[in-house]
């Protein structure tokens, strides 16, 4: 197994931030249905101002 | 009598769909031929744009700032960004409020069935929760009786991979007496309509049977993994029960065949080919073709148009001659 397998497989190569990390979506039964989305901060790229 | 259609499309998964859907739009008569109509209870339901490159040592987070980075005869290279966006749009559309990813062009990671870590550009919205990119804490419940998932194992891959939050696993029951046959159809059809269960001693609804089994193992999760068994026709209501009696998320890990999420992104898919009015012939497989220019399968681009008159042929019992202007053999 070569260096870079190695280093996905124990994620030392993953840098989780800069993936997208969803639309929080609220629990089903409580206030509210859906939060912005949570990517870094930014807003959806869908979304208000592109 | 030979089938005259404008355009003839090859092929019923994903790929197949979303160009006869494409070809449709621009006012082309559309066949769309399948050897088996169900093919995407293979398939994980997710959505993959580009995962991995040579140049790059981890998944790739954002697909389309990797596309320069590709070989000029990759078939991204070939067809183009735009294209790749155009049938990101159409499929976007048929699965609005089933899929999440469309907000941004960065790629999700998600836990396949063994624990790894897959990077994917469109998720169902039932594996929304569930994504390694998020931090909150996780919950992965396997049940001991389905030996394709091990909740305690799935969770101990994510961990040692470093994902950004705290992850436990655990083993439980199927709620019910499924033992001698825990199939995952049983158990989602079960889940799918309410069935009541025997569960320690008293007889519940079935979501709520799988809540009570859950609840002791919860600790401070945020959210809760389970395979990709949550009902079929029900499945928002299944989940969403579940969210409501434990108090968090819950979410999906896609799983091998039969795949709940391949299967309810086939009924989407099918659904908006009855609504553009796209014929389908399943049943027959395509076995040969002739063209007054190449043939189909021979050279890249993988996706190829013909405007001279063509033939397709499809066998059964006997054959079937389709004829038309444009054939499309979409690969996905």
């Amino acid at each position: 197994m070569n260096a870079d397998h190695d280093a996905v497989r124990t994620g030392s190569a993953i840098d989780f931030s800069k993936f997208d990390s969803g639309q929080t979506t609220a629990v089903a039964g409580t206030a509210g249905t859906e939060t912005a989305a949570t990517d870094g901060g930014l807003p959806p790229a869908n979304g208000g101002d592109q | 009598m030979a089938i005259e259609e404008d355009v003839i499309v090859i092929g019923g998964g994903i790929a197949g769909s979303i160009a006869a859907l494409s070809a449709a739009d621009t006012g082309a008569q559309v066949r769309l031929v399948t050897h088996k109509k169900s093919t995407l209870r293979h398939a994980s339901g997710l959505i993959d744009v580009l995962g991995y490159t040579d140049g790059e040592s981890g998944p790739v987070h954002d697909p389309f700032t990797s596309l320069d980075g590709l070989p000029e005869e990759h078939p991204y290279s070939l067809v183009g960004e735009s294209a790749i966006r155009g049938g990101l749009e159409i499929f976007d559309t048929v699965t609005d409020g089933a899929y999440s990813g469309a907000h941004t062009d960065q790629n999700a990671l998600v836990t396949t069935s063994g624990g790894a870590i897959k990077p994917t550009a469109r998720y169902p919205t039932s594996a929304a929760a569930g994504l390694v990119s998020d931090d909150r804490s996780m919950l992965i419940v396997g049940f001991r009786s389905l030996t394709d998932f091990n909740g305690e194992l799935v969770a101990d891959h994510l961990a040692a991979a470093g994902v950004p939050f705290e992850v436990n696993g655990a083993e439980i029951e199927v709620p019910g007496n499924y033992r001698a046959d825990a199939r995952v159809t049983r158990i989602a059809n079960a889940l799918d309509l309410n069935k009541d269960l025997s569960y320690n001693g008293r007889t519940l609804p079935a979501r709520e049977a799988f809540a009570e089994a859950i609840k002791p193992h919860l600790g401070t999760a945020d959210r809760v993994g389970v395979p990709a068994l949550l009902g079929d026709d029900h499945a928002d209501d299944v989940r969403a029960d579940l969210e409501r009696s434990l108090g968090v998320a819950v979410f999906e890990i896609p799983m091998g065949p039969p795949s709940y999420p391949g299967l309810r992104l086939e009924d989407l898919l099918f659904d908006a080919l009855d609504d553009a009015g796209v014929r389908i012939s399943d049943g027959n497989p395509a076995v040969g073709y002739e063209t007054e220019t190449r043939r189909l399968d021979t050279k890249p681009p993988q996706m190829e148009t013909h405007s001279s008159q063509s033939q397709l042929t499809g066998v059964e019992e006997r054959f079937r001659t389709m004829l038309s202007s444009s054939f499309l053999q979409p690969v996905g």
